[in-house]
Formats: structure tokens, C-alpha cells, sequence
């Protein structure tokens, strides 16, 4: 075993990734469990990329084939409903598990300096994301499946000059259809090992900046304590609470989340009364309605999930650390998260002249709160100040003006 | 890094015996956990239940005149129903075919008269075709008798047989014996 | 601290659960309240029904006759049922999709998932069968469905014997528990199995809780927050 593992390492340096990125890799004692996520979406994709791969053996990309696969998966093909279920409440899992990964970031201010590059990848594994599962969500070929994609990659229709051909361009066809239902599976395949090559630069970003954690100051060594045994056990506890949920919803409540609409055959010449998108796309379909204008709607649904990448740039204050030694930040943070669930449920709801006027007033919440960023977290740093911040805070900051934003003691 | 594991009382011999107990004890739980959850995987691979339950074919042979030979699909491979005459199955009663893969006509029948036998040549997998004295493959010119059995190389072996039974006088069940 | 963090995150998936069907109930359809039973009884009476009276216009396609096995019927019984179709065949109705549309003006859906594709599942079932009633005027409309072409078929409008209504009603219910079954034959042996893993998982979450709480007491306390 040894003279594999010499011959192994001589070769390639695996003992020593093991030892420095698995073992001993230096973590903050303080990480709370809210540092949990990042690790549960780790393993969410995998269990995404395997149910699909599984489930890919028995489904039919193809119009006339794809609603009675699935149905297929479902009663004939071994365990092949606990394999479609386990991928479909993944999803939503997946988006849940992310979401909440992206709140701790957001409270604990863990997207700045020096971490900026970690944000935007995972700003762009969010993208992929969001693609993926749309993709995806047309393959079952339900109403709900062709009506959100038909809606969807219509919004394109309102690119400048080349609208039409873009749409007719996207689909393959003049509506959603076969041609679109083939490239979409095939694209829905890709993606994720496009997002398995993202996290890999995500975690190489992470071991070099090391993680962020509640205090928002970064440790001294001493404080530091190996990812193995300490966090191994930490994160392996937290999937064991993820997989009691996880699993509730696969055995107990597996249709929860789909919509009674997308057990019928998809259905071109009949719309369903209401097209709602899947949970995790309602806040940013919310604000596409909430504008009136088509294109300005599509325009502040696309900036709504860009925007994210702006705040290493808006927060611009140079009180270190998150939400936990700033009041104004932290009361912005909550009023945000409320508003996302506002708009959640807004996009949930029969556009009646109540709920788009609620609508509104959150969306115009969602731009506010970036638009204020930069005002109010210099306005903040000023009035902590003057009241008096602790010693080491301030030598913290006078650190970072000389070294730049970062920068070690 | 972690400097303050020392001198702490959770880490006394016994303590660190249970420690290690509990931990080699949650590893073997969730190794089982591991193994069990890959099987559904495993066995999503395996037939689905429509595939299986065509396991078994129920053939109706009141239609085969003497000396024909019906194609029939058998999970997914030809199957030779042949209803020989009494000139053959005399003819091959007397033999038992070639060296190359000697067997006697009884243990090929259950009823002298049809000859069922997976119609696959034992070589390469092409279907002989039939002529009068037997079966010829077209790939590599190999021949088999009227029993199915191999009378020239390539191939090694006798057709294949499959396991089957007479529901009544002219209809057979495939697949099961 | 942990356990206020606990508790937004639970509130928080409960919120979220809890709007993806929200819309769907939001449209004030008053289904009938009664409880449906899913003995092994129920299911084979259900079954007689659909194959009696619903399966002359619906197609069941995703239900092949073998799969009765899975409401307890004897391959004998049903080879009594299946006729000259084979085991393996789809249960389809008699007419085809043009016959319908003369008939009705409409095509007939598919009843193997109706359970799953209506919002109200088998109560909906239950009420639109049990919706219909005589007008003022003599015309038999349906109260859950105005525009629906099917026409009553229980003739539960016209019925007046207190008892044959009852009988009606059960049936109804039982067509419910049926094609509750039809549109998801695997949910015992889901559940069933879902309790094994359920009981698996908490065990070795205890155990896992042990293990990380045995792991972190060999650190001493002085926490840097």
C-alpha cells in the first residue's frame, strides 16, 4: 500500500493534497453552522449529476416520446420513481441549499475583500444554476414544462432588432417543440459539468483566501483549527439533517412542488390558466411582471440575478466583517430577505391590481437596496466612527488603508 | 494550527477509546447506508417490468403445416418453431449429428414433431436461413441438420435451446419450462 | 442563538413549500369533504366502476391489465377482465379520439394521472362525479365544472332513492381511491420504504451529533467570538 502511495506521489502530489486541502486545511474555529451550506451544495450536485445520469438511461428527449417516458421511469423501470423524485425534489433542494449559502454570505459580508473572485464564481455557478434547472424543467413535456419554456425563451423576442429570429433561433422551431425539447436535454446534460469545472475554481479561490466566518475579521493562526476531524464531523452532521429533510419531501411528499398542471401532456394549443414558474424563480418572476414595459420587465429580471455581482463594489464601507458590527447593513440585510420572500409569493399570485401593485413596491425595494448600498454603508462607517469603534477594529482599517483591502497584520 | 488539544480532560486513554469506538461505529452505519442506497441504482439498470414480463411469449402453432418452420421473437431474439415431418424426425433420430458437438435428437424435443430452437448461429449470432436438409448460415457458410445441430464449422456449437412447454396441442408458452 | 437560526430556516422552507401549490387553492372550488377509504375493497370496487362505465370514452394508457396485481386481483380474475387484450396491453377505452369528438365535441383525457393533474386530487374526482344536479329549467349541469361535456353518468342527478344514492356516493368515492392508485401505484412501497430510511437516517444523524460533539469537547472552550 505504501509503495503505491510512493509511487502514486512521485507522480502526483496526492498525499500532499490530501494532507493540505482535506486534512490539515486551516479553518476558523467559530464557523457556525450557517458555514454548513457550501459543503450541503456540494453535495447536492453530486446527487443531481447521478440521479440524472441514471434517470438519462430510461428518458426520451423527443415531443412525442418524453411525457410517457417520465411515466415510464415512474412505474416500470426498477426504483425508477425514488431515482425521477430524488432529481426533482434535488432541484428545489439544490436552490434551497443556495440560497441560504448566499444569505450567510450576505449577512456575514463574506463577498468582500478578499474574496470578490469567489462571489462572482459563484455568481456565475448561480447562472448556470438557474439554467440548468430551466432547462430541466421543460423535459418532462407537462403543461407547465412547454408553457414556462414557451414564455421563457419568448421574453428574447425583445432584443433589439434581431427579437424574432433570436426566439425562432433558440427554440429550432416557430414554437417550443421538438427541435427545443433535444437541444435542451442535451444542454441540460452539459451544464453541469460546466458547473462541476465552476466549483472547482470556487474551491481553489476558497483554499487560497481561506474561509470567511462570523467574526468577519480574519483570524490569527491560532484561532485556526484543521477542516479534519473538526469540520468533517461538523459538515457530515449538518447532511445528516439535510438528508431527514431531503427525505421527507422524496418519500413523504414527492409532489409537493410540481404543479398538478405538469401531469398533463404538454399542449400547444391550450394554455394553462395560470403559468407559475417553479418556487425558486417566482421573486425574480415577480419583478419581470412588475414592470410594464416587456423589455424594461426583462431588462430588471436580468439585472435582479446580475446585480449580486455589484456589491463587492457598492459596500463600500471599511468597517470589517459583516452584518454583525453594522446595524444599518444588518437592517438592510433583513428588510432584503423580507422583500425577497414578498416577491416570492407576489410571483406566486393572479396578477390582480393588489398583488402587482405589492409587486412593485417590492421590486422597487430590490433595486433600492442595492442603490443604497454605497451611501449608507459610508454614512454608517461615519457614525460608528464618531461614536468610537473598538481599538483593534481601528487598527484593522488603518491596516487595510496601507496595505490595501485584505491585507494581513 | 490547533494548538489546544493537550491537557484537556475529554482526551484521557478512555475517552479517546469510546471516541474512537463511536467514530468506527458511525463509519460502519454509513457505510451500510452508502452500499444500500447505490442498489437502487444498480438495479434501475436491470429490466424494467415491461421488458420482463415479455420474458415469457405465448405462441400459437395450429397454424405451422408439416414441414414449416415459423420466425417467431423471443426476448428480443428469433426463435425457429419447426414442425417436421416424420421422414425427419426419423432421419434424425438415427443421428446424433456431428463430432463437433454430438447430442442425441431426444434431448433437443419435447415433442418429436416441433423442433424449438433459438435461431441464432452459435459462431457470430447471424440467423441461418433454412434449406432442406437444415439450416445454413449466409455469414460464414456454417451448417446445422434438421435438429439444429452444427454438421460443418465455424461455428462450435448446436443451436441454442430455451427452456419452453405446450399449454395444449397447438399453442406453446416460450420462456418458461 | 443556534436555535432562533434553527427556527427561521424551518419557517423559512415551510413558507417556501407552502406557496408552490398556493394558486391552485386560491381558486374557491368547494370539493366535498368526506373522507375517501383506500381498502383493498375499495380500490377493487373503484376499479369495477372505471371499467364498467368510465373506460367505454376514457383511455387509462399508463395502467396495463397485469398491473391490477397491484390492488390484489388474482391473474385469474384478471384474465376475466382483460378479455381478448393481452396482460401486457394498455386499458383503453372502445372509442377513438373522432367517435369523441361527434359524441361530445370534446376528446376524453386520460384518467391514469387525473388524480395528480387535477388541484384537490381525489376529492376533486369525487365532487365533479358526484356535481352534477338538475336546474330549474330540467337541464343537468355539473356545479364544479359548468362547461364539462361529460354527461352524468351515475345519473346521481335524477336519482331519488336515499339508499341508491348512497350506493352512488360510495362509488364514487371509490373511483377516487382507484384512480388515486392508477396515478401513483408506487406510493406504498415508497412509503413503506421511506420508514426504513427515515429511521436509518435519524440513527445515524444521533450518531454523527455524537461524533462531532465527542470531536469538538477536545478543544478547549475559549471560543474567539
Amino acid at each position: 500500500m505504501s509503495k503505491v502511495k510512493k509511487w502514486v506521489d512521485q507522480r502526483f502530489p496526492l498525499s500532499s493534497f490530501i494532507k493540505h486541502d482535506l486534512v490539515e486545511y486551516p479553518t476558523p474555529r467559530n464557523l457556525s453552522y450557517w458555514w454548513n451550506f457550501g459543503f450541503l451544495a456540494g453535495f447536492v450536485l453530486i446527487l443531481q449529476l447521478l440521479t440524472g445520469i441514471f434517470l438519462a438511461m430510461h428518458y426520451k428527449p423527443d415531443a412525442l416520446l418524453a411525457f410517457d417516458s417520465v411515466d415510464h421511469i415512474m412505474r416500470e423501470v426498477n426504483y425508477g420513481w425514488l431515482i425521477r423524485y430524488m432529481h426533482a425534489v434535488g432541484a428545489s433542494a439544490f436552490f434551497a441549499v443556495i440560497y441560504i449559502h448566499m444569505a450567510r454570505t450576505l449577512y456575514y459580508g463574506s463577498y468582500r475583500a478578499p474574496r470578490e473572485l469567489m462571489w462572482w464564481s459563484g455568481q456565475a455557478l448561480l447562472l448556470a444554476l438557474m439554467a440548468t434547472a430551466f432547462m430541466g424543467y421543460l423535459l418532462p413535456w407537462g403543461q407547465m414544462s412547454f408553457w414556462g419554456a414557451q414564455v421563457i425563451t419568448g421574453l428574447f423576442g425583445t432584443a433589439p432588432f434581431f427579437g424574432d429570429e433570436i426566439v425562432i433561433w433558440l427554440r429550432g422551431d416557430f414554437a417550443v417543440g421538438d427541435a427545443t425539447l433535444t437541444r435542451f436535454f442535451a444542454l441540460h446534460y452539459l451544464l453541469p459539468f460546466l458547473i462541476v469545472s465552476i466549483v472547482v475554481i470556487h474551491l481553489i479561490a476558497l483554499h487560497h483566501v481561506k474561509s470567511s466566518n462570523p467574526s468577519g475579521i480574519n483570524l490569527s493562526a491560532k484561532n485556526n483549527i484543521p477542516f479534519h476531524p473538526y469540520f468533517t464531523a461538523k459538515d457530515l452532521f449538518g447532511l445528516g439533517i439535510f438528508l431527514i429533510i431531503y427525505s421527507y419531501f422524496v418519500f413523504f411528499n414527492p409532489e409537493f412542488l410540481i404543479l398538478a398542471e405538469n401531469n398533463i401532456p404538454a399542449n400547444p394549443l391550450q394554455t394553462p390558466s395560470q403559468i407559475v414558474p417553479e418556487w425558486y424563480f417566482l421573486p425574480f418572476y415577480a419583478i419581470l411582471r412588475s414592470v410594464p414595459d416587456l423589455l424594461g420587465g426583462v431588462l430588471a429580471m436580468g439585472l435582479s440575478v446580475m446585480i449580486f455581482a455589484t456589491l463587492p463594489f457598492l459596500d463600500r464601507s471599511k468597517i470589517p466583517g459583516g452584518a454583525k458590527y453594522r446595524p444599518i447593513y444588518r437592517v438592510m440585510f433583513y428588510i432584503f430577505v423580507l422583500d425577497v420572500i414578498v416577491l416570492t409569493y407576489v410571483g406566486a399570485q393572479m396578477p390582480t391590481e393588489f398583488w402587482t401593485l405589492v409587486g412593485r413596491i417590492a421590486t422597487l425595494i430590490y433595486f433600492l437596496t442595492f442603490a443604497l448600498l454605497p451611501f449608507l454603508s459610508k454614512y454608517e462607517e461615519k457614525k460608528l466612527r464618531q461614536k468610537g469603534l473598538p481599538e483593534e477594529i481601528e487598527e484593522l482599517i488603518r491596516c487595510e488603508e496601507q496595505y490595501g483591502r485584505g491585507g494581513k497584520k | 494550527m490547533s494548538t489546544s488539544e493537550s491537557d484537556n480532560e475529554a482526551d484521557l486513554p478512555e475517552a479517546k477509546d469510546r471516541r474512537h469506538f463511536l467514530e468506527k461505529a458511525t463509519c460502519a452505519v454509513a457505510g451500510v447506508g452508502i452500499v444500500a442506497a447505490a442498489w437502487p441504482f444498480v438495479s434501475s439498470m436491470n429490466p424494467a417490468s415491461n421488458v420482463l414480463s415479455k420474458s415469457t411469449v405465448e405462441i400459437d402453432i395450429g397454424s405451422i403445416k408439416t414441414g414449416e418452420v415459423k420466425t417467431v421473437e423471443w426476448q428480443s431474439k428469433p426463435v425457429f418453431i419447426f414442425h417436421r415431418t416424420p421422414t425427419q424426425i426419423s432421419a434424425m433420430q438415427d443421428s446424433t449429428g456431428s463430432e463437433i458437438d454430438p447430442q442425441a435428437d431426444d434431448d433437443r424435443v419435447l415433442k418429436p414433431e416441433w423442433l424449438v430452437v433459438i435461431g441464432l448461429c452459435t459462431h457470430l449470432g447471424c440467423v441461418p436461413s433454412k434449406k432442406q436438409e437444415g439450416w445454413f448460415c449466409p455469414c460464414h457458410g456454417s451448417r446445422y441438420d434438421n435438429s439444429g445441430r452444427i454438421l460443418r464449422s465455424p461455428a462450435p456449437k448446436n443451436l441454442h435451446l430455451l427452456p419452453y412447454q405446450f399449454l395444449s396441442a397447438d399453442k406453446l408458452l416460450l420462456g418458461k419450462a | 442563538m443556534k436555535k432562533k437560526s434553527l427556527f427561521c430556516i424551518i419557517l423559512l422552507f415551510v413558507f417556501y413549500f407552502s406557496i408552490g401549490n398556493s394558486w391552485g387553492e386560491s381558486q374557491e372550488i368547494s370539493l366535498r369533504e368526506d373522507d375517501i377509504e383506500h381498502s383493498q375493497e375499495n380500490l377493487q370496487n373503484g376499479m369495477q366502476v372505471v371499467m364498467n362505465l368510465c373506460t367505454l370514452c376514457h383511455d387509462l394508457k399508463y395502467v396495463r391489465f397485469r398491473d391490477l396485481a397491484g390492488i390484489g386481483l388474482s391473474s385469474e380474475s384478471i384474465d376475466k377482465i382483460r378479455g381478448e387484450s393481452d396482460a401486457n396491453d394498455s386499458i383503453l377505452s372502445k372509442m377513438n379520439a373522432e367517435q369523441m369528438n361527434a359524441l361530445f365535441g370534446a376528446t376524453t383525457p386520460d384518467l391514469s394521472l387525473m388524480v395528480k393533474a387535477r388541484n384537490g386530487g381525489a376529492q376533486y374526482i369525487y365532487s365533479l362525479l358526484l356535481g352534477y344536479h338538475e336546474r330549474g329549467d330540467g337541464v343537468i349541469i355539473n356545479s364544479l365544472f359548468p362547461d364539462i361535456k361529460m354527461p352524468d353518468v351515475f345519473a346521481y342527478s335524477i336519482e331519488k332513492d336515499e339508499l341508491d344514492r348512497l350506493t352512488l356516493e360510495q362509488n364514487a368515492r371509490d373511483v377516487a381511491a382507484f384512480l388515486v392508485w392508477t396515478a401513483d401505484p408506487k406510493a406504498d412501497e415508497r412509503r413503506t420504504l421511506g420508514v426504513y430510511v427515515m429511521i436509518y437516517l435519524f440513527v445515524l444523524t444521533f450518531m454523527l451529533y455524537l461524533v462531532k460533539k465527542k470531536t469538538w469537547a477536545r478543544l478547549n472552550s475559549n471560543d474567539v467570538t
